[in-house]
């Protein structure tokens, strides 16, 4: 991985804040999702992805990276998704052409 | 499924992906569960990811940088964030400690029977950057399987992993103590209430959707309706069809996921405004009309759809409702009110609640048992009344409506006159165009009010009610809206002209008519058209 782009001294901390804020939400959402063991990977490696984005020239106020990290949380955390069922792999149990509204 | 969850979140897949992605999901249990679980995350991001939200501290990713490995991404922050040292980074120690190869240990007892195999190390990691990745020979017990070349056994990969410190990992327990805690009492609250954080946004849709439905108003008629209503004979026809007209035009006018009317049933505390659409973004504000039936006043099914636990959960206890309880929904056009018939409970696939319905009936679905999906609940109640709202319907005589309002009043005053004494509905009628209480009882405070009724309507003052009164009375725009205040002065017994007794105030009844609404006779509102007036 080659990085020509840097992070200037600004960034840097506004990058230390931003992980402050953002580290819990983080947390959460991959301890919804991952395997135990893969929680922390995904979180550091979310905001690595978003660290990345900085560097490659993108956007650095809040909301920018706000839309950063909730993607980059999505796309670690469903790598490491834990498995869907004792089965291991999705089944068609029932056709279900509900009611429109799963209303629960 | 899960690549497909985040792509869909984040909106990157076409919508005939998301199509099959949602066919796939109605006929898949695993994949609805990831679903789920996707969604959670979702929701306990948001819940963290305000300006409050707790910091878990930038000395956990310290430790975390300095404890583990570096491979490529520490790399990358080390010389791209430790250039500029900010202080925090100064935490960090970035040089690792020269590790001793790793063997695998073998157990004691695998050694007895054979000669003893070491494990053998046979690539050792050298790229701090690169993953640890080495082969072993396992030794076995079975003397027959020693005999077997060791370069057939498969090869094992194993893979450095993060390893953190005490004191990450201290922090890190507590995180995630704190978030479990945050989590467990968010289970705790939805048990015994709903869901708080979609309740939450729930209830900020429904202030958006009451002040859209305040701002829209009144639904105009085109010259083309105007013109077919005012045709119609009959005023009751006539206002029912202008209902449905604008009705009609609501059903198709107002976009999915906006306001349409509101829905109260007050024996379960509901009181929402419903939405067009039943899709999942629609029902996160509030109850939804299934688009494939009817609103009220069209004659026909209306469906509505609520959640039971999250968003507001407008139905949770839609179970308890029972025979005869009553369900108003009140739209911009008109209020209808319906009585609860029945319950049923059908499979999560049933697709003919409306198909056996007849006529005006409100159907209500959620989904049962609660916290559960597995089943539908369908609440069924029939029409039992409704009143025209907003403007003036075009075309509607006022005067004939005035002139039915009259009639009505009189036929229920009746032909006898009434005297002190005298009980009956004929009385009743009479007390409540006085704005005196209903008691049926024509006693001393009817005689006073009949007495100022006449005073201040140029009649003879007699106290007792002959066919002018009761003409003046019917004719009145409204009844008074609260009963007149009762003489505060002692009553005294008078001899009446016909030689019987009749009670009067000794001085005049402070009877004052309550003030009258500026409506005309005959406007068509709220109980426009009805006895009552």
């Amino acid at each position: 991985m080659r990085h020509e782009e840097t992070i200037d001294r600004t960034q840097g901390v506004g990058l230390a804040a931003f992980y402050d804020r953002r580290a819990a939400a983080a947390l959460a959402y991959c301890s919804k999702v991952c395997a135990p063991e893969a929680i922390s990977d995904a979180v550091e490696a979310s905001f690595a992805r978003v660290f990345e984005g900085v560097a490659s020239g993108g956007a650095t106020d809040d909301e920018a990276l706000d839309r950063s990290l909730r993607a980059a949380v999505r796309t670690e955390a469903a790598g490491r998704a834990s498995a869907a069922s004792p089965r291991g792999a999705c089944s068609t149990a029932s056709p279900t052409p509900a009611a429109e509204a799963h209303a629960n | 499924m899960p690549a497909l969850l985040a792509a869909r979140a984040d909106g990157h897949l076409s919508e005939g992906d998301r199509e099959r992605m949602a066919a796939h999901l109605r006929r898949c249990a695993d994949c609805r569960a990831a679903e789920h679980r996707f969604d959670e995350a979702e929701r306990a991001f948001d819940a963290l990811a305000g300006d409050d939200a707790p910091a878990l501290g930038r000395s956990l990713l310290a430790e975390m940088l300095e404890e583990a490995p570096l491979n490529e991404r520490r790399l990358f922050a080390r010389e791209r964030l430790a250039e500029e040292r900010p202080d925090w980074l100064e935490e960090i120690d970035w040089h690792e400690e020269p590790r001793a190869p790793q063997v695998v240990p073998v157990p004691e007892d695998a050694l007895d029977e054979v000669d003893p195999p070491e494990a053998e190390v046979i690539e050792e990691a050298e790229a701090e950057a690169e993953p640890e990745i080495r082969t072993i020979s396992l030794p076995r017990r079975d003397p027959a399987i020693t005999d077997v070349d060791t370069a057939d056994f498969p090869m094992v990969e194993r893979r450095r992993r993060l390893r953190l410190g005490d004191g990450a990992r201290k922090r890190i327990a507590i995180a995630m103590l704190v978030v479990a805690a945050l989590l467990l009492g968010e289970a705790g609250v939805t048990l015994a209430w709903k869901e708080p954080f979609t309740a939450f946004m729930a209830a900020r849709s429904q202030d958006d959707l009451t002040k859209q439905l305040h701002k829209r108003g009144d639904t105009q008629l085109s010259a083309a309706d105007q013109r077919r209503l005012a045709a119609i004979d009959g005023v009751d026809a006539r206002t029912k069809a202008r209902m449905a007209t604008l009705a009609e035009r609501e059903r198709t006018a107002v976009p999915e996921g906006d306001a349409l009317g509101t829905i109260s049933i007050g024996t379960i505390e509901v009181d929402d405004v419903v939405v067009q659409g039943t899709q999942a973004p629609d029902l996160r504000k509030g109850p939804g009309r299934y688009t494939q039936t009817f609103l009220p006043g069209q004659g026909k099914p209306v469906g509505v759809a609520g959640h039971r636990t999250s968003y507001g959960a407008p139905f949770r206890n839609v179970d308890e409702l029972k025979t005869g309880d009553t369900i108003t929904m009140k739209m911009p056009y008109g209020q209808f009110t319906y009585a609860v018939d029945r319950h049923r409970i059908v499979p999560a696939d049933f697709d003919k609640a409306f198909a056996d319905v007849k006529g005006e009936t409100l159907v209500l679905s959620a989904c049962h048992p609660l916290y559960s999906a597995s089943e539908r609940i369908l609440v069924y109640a029939h029409l039992v009344s409704s009143r025209p709202l907003g403007s003036a319907p075009p075309g509607v005589d006022t005067r004939a409506l005035a002139r039915e309002r009259t009639a009505k009043r009189l036929e229920l005053m009746g032909d006898r006159n009434l005297a002190e004494g005298m009980t009956g509905d004929d009385v009743k009628e009479v007390q409540r165009l006085l704005g005196l209480p209903p008691t049926g009882t024509f006693g001393p405070e009817t005689s006073a009010a009949v007495t100022e009724f006449q005073r201040t309507h140029g009649l003879p003052p007699i106290g007792r009610v002959g066919t002018q009164t009761k003409r003046a009375l019917a004719r009145r725009p409204h009844p008074p809206s609260r009963p007149p205040t009762p003489p505060d002065v002692p009553q005294q017994q008078q001899p009446s002209s016909n030689g019987g007794t009749q009670t009067t105030p000794s001085a005049p009844a402070p009877v004052q008519p309550a003030p009258q609404s500026p409506r005309q006779p005959g406007a068509t509102g709220p109980g426009a058209g009805s006895p009552s007036g």
